[in-house]
């Protein structure tokens, strides 16, 4: 199968405090994304210095990254209430084009 | 015959007599409670002699008699009276006894005890009065009393309203039997209740002229007597007082539902002959009974809230009661009189305990084996006519035959409704369940047609043994007939048609329940939009965005899809999520735990913080300045602590010019201390007005007041996780949704936007978010009024916002019922305001006008004070000019700020200093107990007093032991986070019997308890059946009630015995068996954990006996027992941990894993689990049957120990608590008790270091303390574990703490006993309003004072400041709370090094903590 078969969507990474998790995920589904990928403590260094990784006792203060995959005719509001999130609150997003072989499930 | 007299007299006398001695001579409250108490107490006991003489013999009298023989005036028991006046005095006795312990400390507790003892001795009167005249006048008594005690609450605008409304219905009714009452004097005189029938024939003989009409006196008589009783008995259409009335105190709200309310049925029992002679007035009372009955039945079917639940119940009883007497059932009107009394009695006595009797019945287990629906049916359906038929057989109730249809039928409903939950419950097999259920249903109908027919046969000799006017069978067939055919339409209904009928009903009935609200504004100013400062955008449906909507709203019926494609509607999803920072999550009940009320605005300075909030909330947020200045007096804050707070407020003060004033040179700083010690306190009051969204302020306050209120009512019924039997149409489909669905036919929303604004409301789109946009367009705001708009929104309902923000962002998903989503509720709420805004008739809108700044006078004020203070009389312009200068530095909030700040410094200085001690080091000889605690404050006595025995060593760690699971108890269908809500749960622990060990028994207990449960409420929340169910189980209920009120200890441990956790057998965590991939802990996950718990708190060598101490606390009627319990496990028992944890320990496999990474726990060590009620202080050691025999001596040893330390604990306790201290230890069990303990109050810092740190000090339960050992923590990880986590939980805590005692008003939850449960999740205040949030007043105040110190969390650590200074800066958390200072930290590398503190910024430095009291005495940490 040839890669360029496949359908071209949009994938987005967010990385946020836990804090924001709740909301960002609520503006996921809102928007019309069926799924999205979590993946909790992650740490990195930026503006802020260094960001520790998963705290043992507390999910809530370590960043965390969300990964979603739409089609390109939500992504524009899907990034209008994410940077509208981080206008007050910490935190980086990632757009970019990506592929999918079972485009269904992503719409 | 003569000590009967006097004793008849004493009756009505001594509690009356007991009022006036109150009001005479003013004594404090306790005592006036003692006095009316024990009035009451001897008035029952000589109602008691009475009502058994009169049962033995003949009616007792005291009369003053008139020339004729005749009655002027007295005193006249009969069986009837007797019986009443048992009940009245009775009822009065328990409630009383309820409210010595309740109210104590309350502001007007002496005005309740000599208002309750004049209501007790009212409504005794009204039964046993010789006279009309008499009984006319003890009513009136009683209506006045009840007015003033609806009003208890001072200063409470619905405490206010309801009394108004009260008052007003009740003197209907008075009016209406003076007027009765005097025409009779005028017509036949005083009527003498010993022989009343002999008045009958002249007044019916009698006519009068009435707007020149002939009448009948006595039909005119009888109607007025239909019209008191319905005002007193709250029945439609003078009903809506008595649900107004839960604005008045818990003990309030039972004495009127057990005795006043049942004023329709005493007076038209006693005047019988002249009520049973009208078929006018029978025919008249048995609509309003029957009306009363569907109405308020039917709203008692929807009703969230308890109180509100049982409030409606009693006006749908009195209905069933006035349908009683007027077809001539008397004898069973006054059997469903004293029944329902002592049934509501008991149920608004016990009406904190909803919410964990809705917990227990979560962990309750599932029904086995269901019944097959047609056994079920069958046995439903033909089970109590069989069993009603035998009882009739045998006892042969002698009722009238409308009376005998009323107990068949309503018998026959009961019975069905009850059975049908119990089959439903399963809670054996099925042949058993049936057989049970039989075996039950005829047990309770003997017992009930039984009693109904003894207590008829005692009271027939006193009742007129015939009405002929009395409704007779085939109306009242009738009447049933129809509505049950009307129930059954609207039940089964099908189709568009049904659910329309059902929606409207629903809608309607949700607006007869809610509290009225005035929508007519007078004295506006009138404006029309036009001339509106808001540029408000008509909203018609013919407006783009809303057409728009519409199309999408089309094309979203038809697709699955249900998405926001607009950009525009995504920005302002986010933006209700900038705008909730407001306000913080609110954990529901069942799992309450604390949580800082402006957590969300955490990420900014604490001082802006808390202007933000004072503006958005109209909070205060500090302590008022004569409290700061009292704490000054007491020595609690010093000069230097003020000059020190002062520079560090404005470190430029230290070098600004000293200023001459008269004779003195006075430097700036401390000029500004005598400006802080003497500026006038009330002219700038620190809270200010709300600030309002501009579509918010251009409402008059009365309205936006109505919206918020019809706003919570939808709410409250939206959420509804306890069950009501009829619960909001349309849940599933979300809040907006549902009420969208609703609005159209809801009559106040009506009243508030007219039917325009109906139209328009029904024609938004169903989509929240797209509805929301449409809304705030009307109002064309920009991108950051949008914001101000929405925070203002949420800010009008704070409790319901918080609610339904932890829905959003903390809820476990496996929750149970629809969730309440924060965009739902600013949804409905904008909408409605729109709504309101703009079509509202032309009248309606008023400007705000505002604060005006008072800056400029306020500060001229101050400085006049300053030079008063240096004795400056004449005018100096300049020192005044340069005073000012100063001053102006120091704007009012910054003045608290630095009082604050100083009362922190004092603390501080004095914690500090206690610590600074050479450190004794460890211990070298093996202890033989180490007892770990959880790190809460009040383990630190418990520590402090088992330290003092030999060989024992105590730890601190977070509750929750390091394990966070989740807990599934032996039969419990659900399972619940033990954990910090701050960490996700990672797996699921089951318990199971012990080895050897039969379940069977233990679980089937649990079902039939379920069963049990499941059946009453099933009568209970049925259409037809609350009434016998009520009248029968009040004979049961209530005796249980007083009980539990006069001997609260035997009753709480006979109960326990029977059905609580006493019952339980021995169980045992399963943490072996349950392994496995899907959500057991893996022996790798298992070691962890047991290594974690053993680096975090630095535990590193063993004793043979380790003990794990979660903590619990055990209260009895708490709405809010949970926020006692351990805050590490997530507001709820630490036992769980605490046993998974000791298992984890005691499990050889993990041992050898713990040895090859260097932890060697010896072979002779044993860990066991303990729980410690902070309540009692007693400690229980669980799993005591695991213990091994080789321990069994040392664990002996242990208990003996640890339950002498806790009766320690407790007597230092009780020195704080109010009430007995040798009861101190027995306070949780008695449901009367407001104060059971004082919880966290007092917590004021977090110690984490070495035990050696604070060992041998008192630190008189202020302290968490956290066991840290520095040196085997190189990698810091320990301690990043303890600052992120632990120090986290303790920090909410504290601002928890905190701002509930700045402002118990905005951020507590308000006062116990106006407490109202609402949906199994939170409490509202009396009838409805927003949810309630934080803490309770009696958690924090005892009466004036305060019983915490309002000071932000100091952490004190002992470890390498580098190491704390890493960890601070990788965690953005720990940087927000230090430099923002919603925390202080001190800190010290070792015991030999100086201490040292860090600021805002980031530098530590060295820091010598002054003692304030001379070296000789170590500086007490009370709370004072």
């Amino acid at each position: 199968m040839n890669w360029k078969e496949l359908t071209t969507m949009v994938k987005i990474e967010v990385i946020v405090d836990g804090g924001l998790v709740p909301a960002i995920r609520d503006l996921f589904l809102q928007v019309g994304a069926t799924g999205y990928t979590g993946v909790p403590g992650v740490s990195g260094f930026g503006h802020h210095g260094y960001h520790q990784g998963r705290l043992l006792f507390n999910d809530r203060a370590s960043l965390s990254m969300l990964i979603t995959v739409v089609p390109e005719d939500k992504i524009n509001s899907l990034v209008a209430g994410i940077r509208r999130l981080l206008e007050d609150n910490h935190g980086v997003f990632f757009l970019s084009e990506t592929y999918v072989s079972r485009p269904e499930y992503f719409q | 015959m003569r000590i009967m007299n006097f004793l008849l007299g004493a009756v009505p006398v001594l509690p009356a007599g007991a009022s006036a001695a109150i009001v005479l001579c003013r004594p404090a409250g306790v005592v006036a409670g003692r006095w009316a108490l024990r009035a009451t107490a001897a008035a029952f006991v000589a109602a008691a002699i009475v009502a058994i003489s009169v049962g033995l013999g003949h009616p007792i009298q005291v009369v003053v008699e008139a020339g004729d023989g005749g009655a002027l005036f007295g005193l006249y028991a009969n069986r009837v009276g007797a019986v009443l006046a048992l009940l009245t005095t009775g009822v009065g006795v328990v409630v009383q006894s309820f409210a010595v312990r309740a109210l104590a400390g309350d502001q007007r507790e002496a005005r309740f005890f000599a208002l309750v003892g004049l209501l007790t001795a009212a409504t005794t009167a009204v039964a046993i009065s010789a006279t009309a005249i008499g009984l006319a006048i003890a009513w009136a008594g009683a209506s006045v009393a009840l007015g003033l005690l609806v009003q208890h609450r001072l200063g409470w605008e619905p405490a206010a309203r309801a009394a108004r409304l009260t008052r007003w219905s009740l003197l209907v009714g008075d009016i209406a039997l003076v007027v009765g009452v005097l025409l009779v004097v005028g017509t036949v005189g005083n009527i003498d209740f010993r022989s009343v029938e002999a008045s009958v024939g002249e007044l019916t003989a009698t006519s009068t002229i009435i707007s020149g009409i002939e009448v009948n006196v006595l039909n005119v008589v009888a109607v007025l007597l239909v019209v008191a009783g319905l005002s007193r008995s709250a029945l439609v259409p003078l009903h809506r007082w008595l649900p107004a009335s839960l604005a008045a105190p818990t003990p309030v709200s039972a004495l009127l539902h057990a005795g006043f309310v049942n004023g329709a049925g005493v007076l038209l029992i006693r005047f019988a002959p002249v009520f049973g002679s009208s078929r006018l007035a029978t025919g008249l009372a048995l609509v309003a009974g029957l009306s009363t009955a569907v109405i308020a039945t039917a709203v008692m079917l929807i009703r969230t809230d308890v109180k509100g639940n049982l409030a409606w119940s009693t006006a749908g009883q009195m209905g069933f009661m006035v349908m009683q007497v007027s077809v001539g059932a008397l004898g069973a009107a006054l059997f469903h009189l004293i029944g329902h009394g002592m049934y509501k009695a008991a149920l608004f006595l016990g009406s904190g305990n909803a919410v964990t009797t809705h917990l227990h019945h979560l962990r309750l287990p599932l029904a086995r084996q269901r019944v097959p629906r047609p056994i079920e049916s069958a046995v439903t359906i033909l089970g109590p006519p069989a069993a009603i038929l035998g009882a009739y057989i045998v006892f042969d109730p002698h009722l009238s035959t409308a009376g005998n249809i009323l107990v068949i039928t309503f018998a026959w409903a009961t019975a069905a409704r009850g059975l049908s939950g119990w089959m439903r419950a399963a809670p054996l097999s099925r042949t058993a369940t049936v057989a049970v259920a039989m075996l039950g249903t005829l047990i309770a109908m003997f017992a009930y047609i039984g009693g109904l027919s003894v207590f008829e046969g005692f009271v027939n000799p006193a009742l007129p043994t015939e009405l002929p006017g009395a409704v007779g069978p085939t109306p009242l067939v009738i009447s049933l007939a129809a509505i049950a055919l009307v129930i059954a339409v609207v039940r089964f209904m099908p189709g568009a048609f049904g659910s329309v009928l059902r929606h409207r009903l629903y809608a309607i009935l949700q607006s007869t329940a809610s509290p009225r609200f005035s929508a007519r504004i007078t004295r506006v100013s009138t404006r029309t939009h036009d001339q509106s400062a808001a540029p408000l955008r008509a909203p018609s449906p013919t407006t783009t965005s809303v057409s728009a909507h519409e199309q999408g709203r089309a094309t979203t019926t038809d697709q699955t899809e249900d998405y926001l494609a607009d950009s525009r509607q995504a920005r302002l999803l986010a933006e209700v999520v900038e705008a909730s920072a407001i306000v913080a999550p609110m954990w529901p009940l069942t799992s309450f735990v604390a949580v800082n009320p402006l957590v969300g605005l955490q990420n900014r300075p604490f001082e802006e913080a808390t202007a933000m909030a004072r503006g958005s909330l109209g909070a205060r947020t500090h302590l008022p300045l004569d409290d700061y200045r009292a704490a000054y007096r007491r020595g609690e804050v010093t000069d230097d602590d003020l000059r020190r707070a002062i520079l560090d407020a404005d470190a430029m003060l230290a070098v600004a010019p000293a200023i001459d004033i008269g004779q003195r040179r006075v430097s700036a700083v401390d000029l500004v201390r005598l400006d802080l010690l003497h500026s006038p306190a009330g002219n700038a009051p620190i809270a200010s007005t709300p600030s309002c969204g501009r579509s918010v302020s251009t409402l008059a306050p009365e309205i936006s007041r109505s919206i918020d209120s019809l706003v919570a009512s939808w709410c409250a019924a939206y959420v509804d996780e306890a069950g009501v039997p009829w619960a909001m149409p349309g849940r599933e489909h979300g809040f907006f949704r549902a009420w969208q669905q609703l609005a159209p036919h809801d009559r106040r929303l009506r009243r508030l936007v007219g039917r325009n604004g109906l139209n328009w409301l029904s024609r938004l789109p169903e989509h929240a978010v797209e509805a929301l946009d449409a809304a705030l367009d009307c109002f064309g705001f920009d991108d950051k009024e949008r914001v101000e708009e929405l925070r203002s929104q949420i800010t009008r309902l704070p409790g319901w916002s918080a609610y339904a923000l932890w829905s959003d962002a903390w809820a476990p998903p496996e929750r149970h019922g629809p969730p309440l989503k924060l965009i739902d509720v600013v949804t409905v709420r904008t909408a409605i305001q729109a709504a309101a805004t703009t079509w509202r008739p032309a009248g309606s809108l008023v400007a705000s006008d505002g604060d005006i700044a008072l800056h400029d006078s306020a500060l001229q004020a101050r400085v006049n004070t300053v030079l008063k203070a240096f004795d400056v009389r004449l005018p100096d312009p300049t020192a005044a000019t340069k005073v000012k200068k100063v001053l102006d530095r120091i704007p009012q909030p910054t003045q608290h700020a630095i009082w604050l700040a100083a009362t922190e410094t004092n603390f501080r200085d004095r914690l500090v200093y206690l610590l600074t001690r050479l450190d004794p080091g460890q211990e070298t000889q093996r202890p033989q107990v180490q007892a770990v605690f959880c790190i809460d404050v009040r383990s630190e006595g418990l520590r402090r007093h088992l330290e003092d025995h030999e060989g024992y060593e105590t730890f601190g760690f977070a509750g929750f032991f390091g394990v966070p699971i989740r807990w599934r108890s032996l039969g419990s269908p659900i399972s619940e986070a033990r954990c910090p809500v701050i960490v996700t749960p990672r797996h699921e622990v089951s318990e199971r019997t012990a080895a050897g060990i039969d379940p069977d028994r233990y679980l089937t207990t649990q079902h039939l308890l379920r069963a049990s449960h499941g059946a009453f409420h099933a009568a209970k929340g049925g259409a037809g059946s609350p009434f016998a169910l009520a009248e029968a189980s009040g004979w049961v209920v209530g005796p249980i009630a007083a009980m539990r009120t006069l001997l609260p200890s035997l009753t709480a441990h006979s109960l326990d015995r029977l059905i609580g956790p006493g019952s339980r057998l021995p169980t045992d965590p399963a943490v072996r068996i349950e392994v496995n991939s899907e959500s057991g802990l893996s022996l790798e996950e298992r070691t962890l954990f047991a290594e974690t718990i053993l680096t975090t708190m630095g535990l590193q060598r063993f004793a043979p006996l380790v003990v794990l101490c979660g903590h619990l606390s055990l209260t009895s009627n708490n709405p809010h027992a949970t926020s006692l319990d351990c805050g590490a496990c997530g507001g709820a028992p630490g036992n769980a941990s605490a046993r998974v944890a000791a298992t984890i320990f005691n499990d050889p496999e993990v041992r050898t894993m713990l040895k090859a990474r260097g932890i060697t726990v010896p072979a002779d060590t044993w860990f066991i689990a303990a729980e410690h009620d902070t309540a009692s202080d007693h400690v229980t050691v669980l799993d005591r049957h695991q213990v091994p025999a080789t321990h069994n001596e040392l664990v002996a040893n242990f208990e003996r120990d640890i339950s002498v330390a806790g009766a320690q604990l407790a007597r230092e306790r009780a020195s704080r608590l109010p009430g007995d201290p040798a009861k101190v230890q027995r306070r949780g069990k008695d449901w009367a008790q407001v104060r059971p303990e004082w919880g966290l109050a007092g917590n004021a810092a977090f110690v984490i270091g070495p035990r050696s740190v604070t060992k041998g000090l008192n630190l008189a339960g202020r302290v968490f303390l956290h066991s840290y050992e520095p040196d085997i923590d190189q990698n810091a990880i320990a301690l990043e574990t303890i600052l992120t986590g632990p120090l986290i939980v303790a920090q909410w805590i504290s601002a928890q703490y905190y701002f509930a005692t700045v402002d118990p008003e905005v951020f507590g939850a308000g006062d116990k006993m106006l407490h109202n449960p609402v949906g199994g999740i939170g409490v509202v205040l009396g009838e409805g309003g927003d949810l309630k949030t934080g803490l309770p007043l009696q958690s924090i105040f005892m009466g004036d004072q305060r019983m915490h110190d309002p000071l932000r969390l100091l952490a004190v650590v002992q470890a390498p400041l580098e190491r704390i200074e890493t960890i601070i800066q990788r965690n953005q958390v720990l940087q927000e709370l230090l430099g923002g200072q919603w925390i202080h930290i001190a800190a010290r590398s070792h015991p030999n090094e100086e201490w040292s503190i860090r600021s805002p910024a980031g530098t530590w430095s060295t820091y010598h903590p002054f003692c304030p009291t001379n070296h000789k005495t170590l500086p007490s940490l009370e709370v004072r």
